[in-house]
C-alpha cells in the first residue's frame, strides 16, 4: 500500500475527491496512526521509566496549566506592540505641545489640549457633522441592506453572481471610488446634473454648497457599504431554521406576516453585529470624504477623522491633534459598548 | 541505523517525535486551513492595495502609492478628468478581477464573523 502522491501537497481537501482516493486517504490515515501506536507500545519501557521518575509528568503538567498562555503569547505580543504601544504614546503626546520638530521638544501643557478642545466651536461642529452624516447614512444602509438580502437570498439562476457584484463596491478602492463619484457630481458636466437636466428638474451643486455636501458624501457611503449589510444578512438568513416558516404556512401567515414576526427577530442579532461593524467604520470615514471635498466648502464636511488629519498633518499641532484622537475613542468606545448591550440584552430575551 | 549510545526504544521514541511533529501539520492541519489562509489573504492584500491614509500619512514624495500618485492630476486651477478617470481605472481594475475570480473567498471573509454557528 503506498500513500497517495498528492498527499503532501494537500490538495485531497481542496479538490472534490472520487472514492478511491477517499479510500487511499483513510487508508494512509490508518498506516499512520498504526505506527503510532506501536511506536508507543515500542516506547513504553522508556517511557514508563521516565513516570517513575517523574521527569515526563513534571514538563507535562507545566505544559498543560500554561497552555492558554503559550499559544495566546505571539498574538498578545503582537497586540501589545502594534495596538497598545501606539495608543499608549497618543495619550503621552496629548499632554504634551509638539508640532513634530527634532530640533524642539515636546512641552508639557496638561490637560491644556483638552480644555482648548472643548471649548472650540469647530470641535463641536465636527462632532455633530460626523453624527450627521453617520446616523442617516446607518439608517438607510440598514433598511436598504436588509431589504436587498431577503429579496435576493432566495435561489434563482445567477443568484451567485448577484452576490459577486454586491460585494464589489466594498472591494473597490475607496479613493478611486471618492474620484468617480467628484466626476459624477461635477456641476457642469457631471452624470448627476445631467440626469437632473434631461429630466427638467433643478440642478444641485452637489459637493460645492454648504447644505448638500453632507447628503451627497451619504448617497456615496450609501452606494458603497449598504452591500456589505446586505452580504451579512444573507449570511444570516441561511442559518435560520426552516420550521417556524412552515408553521407560519399551516396558520396562513401572508409574506408580509412572515417577515415581521419571523425573519426580523430571528435576523436581529445578525442586523446588530453589521451595525455595530458599520457605524464604527462609518464614523472613521476619511477615504472618500478626503478625495472628494476634504472638509470643504467652508468646513461643511469636516468630520472628526478629517478635522484630526487637518490639526495634526496640516498645522502640526501633534498635541491637540492626539487629544481629539483620544476623545474621538472615547466617543466610538461609548457608542459601541452600548450596542453590544443592547445585544447582549437582545440575546438573553430570546 | 546501529549504535550502542541509547537503548532501540529511544530512536522508535525520537522517530515518533519527529515524524509527528514534521508531518503533521502539513499533512493535516495545512490542507484543513487552506480556504482560511486563502481568505484571510486575498483581505490582507485587498486591504492593503485600497489603503490610504497610511500612504497618505507617511509616503514621501518619491513613495507614492497609486491611491496618492492619483492627486497629481488635481491642480489648483483646474482637473484633468481624462488621466484622473483613466488612472482610476487602473487603480480599480486589478482588485475587481481578483475579488471576481475568487469570489466565494472573499464574500466568506468579508461577511465571516457576523454569523454564530
Amino acid at each position: 500500500m503506498t500513500q497517495p502522491h498528492n498527499i503532501r501537497s494537500g490538495e485531497l481537501y481542496t479538490k472534490k475527491r472520487t472514492i478511491t482516493e477517499r479510500r487511499l486517504h483513510g487508508a494512509a490515515t490508518q498506516i499512520v496512526f498504526m505506527t503510532h501506536i506501536r511506536m508507543q507500545v515500542a516506547a513504553y519501557p522508556l517511557i514508563y521509566r521516565m513516570h517513575q521518575e517523574g521527569a515526563l509528568m513534571m514538563s507535562y503538567g507545566w505544559f498543560d496549566r500554561n497552555l492558554k498562555w503559550i499559544f495566546t503569547l505571539p498574538t498578545a505580543l503582537f497586540v501589545l506592540l502594534v495596538v497598545a504601544f501606539p495608543i499608549a504614546y497618543t495619550v503621552k503626546i496629548s499632554f504634551y505641545e509638539w508640532s513634530m520638530s527634532t530640533v524642539t521638544a515636546p512641552k508639557w501643557v496638561g490637560l491644556e489640549n483638552y480644555t482648548a478642545l472643548l471649548v472650540d466651536q469647530r470641535f463641536w461642529g465636527a462632532i455633530l457633522r460626523t453624527l450627521y452624516h453617520a446616523v442617516p447614512s446607518l439608517v438607510i444602509e440598514t433598511v436598504l441592506g436588509v431589504a436587498i438580502a431577503v429579496l435576493f437570498s432566495r435561489n434563482f439562476i445567477g443568484s451567485k453572481w448577484v452576490k459577486a457584484f454586491l460585494m464589489l463596491p466594498m472591494v473597490a478602492t475607496p479613493v478611486a471610488i471618492g474620484l468617480v463619484w467628484l466626476l459624477i457630481y461635477e456641476p457642469s458636466i457631471g452624470l448627476a446634473n445631467q440626469l437632473l437636466k434631461g429630466l427638467g428638474l433643478k440642478t444641485h451643486a452637489w459637493l460645492g454648497s454648504v447644505d448638500e455636501v453632507i447628503p451627497s458624501l451619504i448617497i456615496i457611503d450609501v452606494w458603497q457599504w449598504t452591500p456589505m449589510i446586505a452580504l451579512i444578512v444573507m449570511a444570516g438568513l441561511t442559518t435560520l431554521p426552516s420550521e417556524p416558516y412552515e408553521a407560519a404556512a399551516v396558520d396562513g401567515a401572508t409574506a408580509f406576516q412572515k417577515f415581521y414576526h419571523i425573519t426580523l427577530p430571528l435576523l436581529s442579532p445578525t442586523i446588530l453585529i453589521a451595525v455595530i461593524l458599520r457605524i464604527v467604520d462609518l464614523l472613521k470615514t476619511f477615504d472618500t470624504i478626503y478625495s472628494t471635498t476634504q472638509g470643504g466648502p467652508n468646513f461643511a464636511s469636516e468630520t472628526l477623522n478629517i478635522m484630526v488629519y487637518t490639526q495634526a498633518f496640516q498645522y502640526l499641532k501633534l498635541g491637540s491633534a492626539s487629544a481629539l484622537l483620544m476623545l474621538f475613542f472615547i466617543i466610538i468606545m461609548i457608542i459601541v459598548l452600548i450596542l453590544v448591550k443592547v445585544r447582549k440584552k437582545m440575546e438573553a430575551k430570546q | 541505523v546501529k549504535t550502542k549510545w541509547l537503548p532501540s526504544a529511544c530512536y522508535s521514541l525520537l522517530t515518533l517525535i519527529v515524524v509527528l511533529v514534521f508531518t503533521f501539520p502539513f499533512i493535516w492541519m495545512l490542507p484543513i486551513s487552506v480556504p482560511g489562509i486563502v481568505t484571510s489573504g486575498l483581505l490582507a492584500f485587498i486591504f492593503s492595495w485600497n489603503n490610504f491614509m497610511f500612504s497618505l500619512i507617511l509616503s514621501g514624495e518619491k513613495t507614492k502609492t497609486l491611491p496618492i500618485a492619483v492627486f497629481n492630476f488635481i491642480s489648483a486651477s483646474s482637473i484633468n478628468w481624462g488621466g484622473l478617470m483613466a488612472v482610476t481605472c487602473i487603480i480599480i481594475m486589478p482588485v475587481l478581477i481578483i475579488a471576481l475570480l475568487t469570489q466565494k473567498y472573499v464574500v466568506s471573509g468579508l461577511s465571516a464573523g457576523a454569523v454564530k454557528g
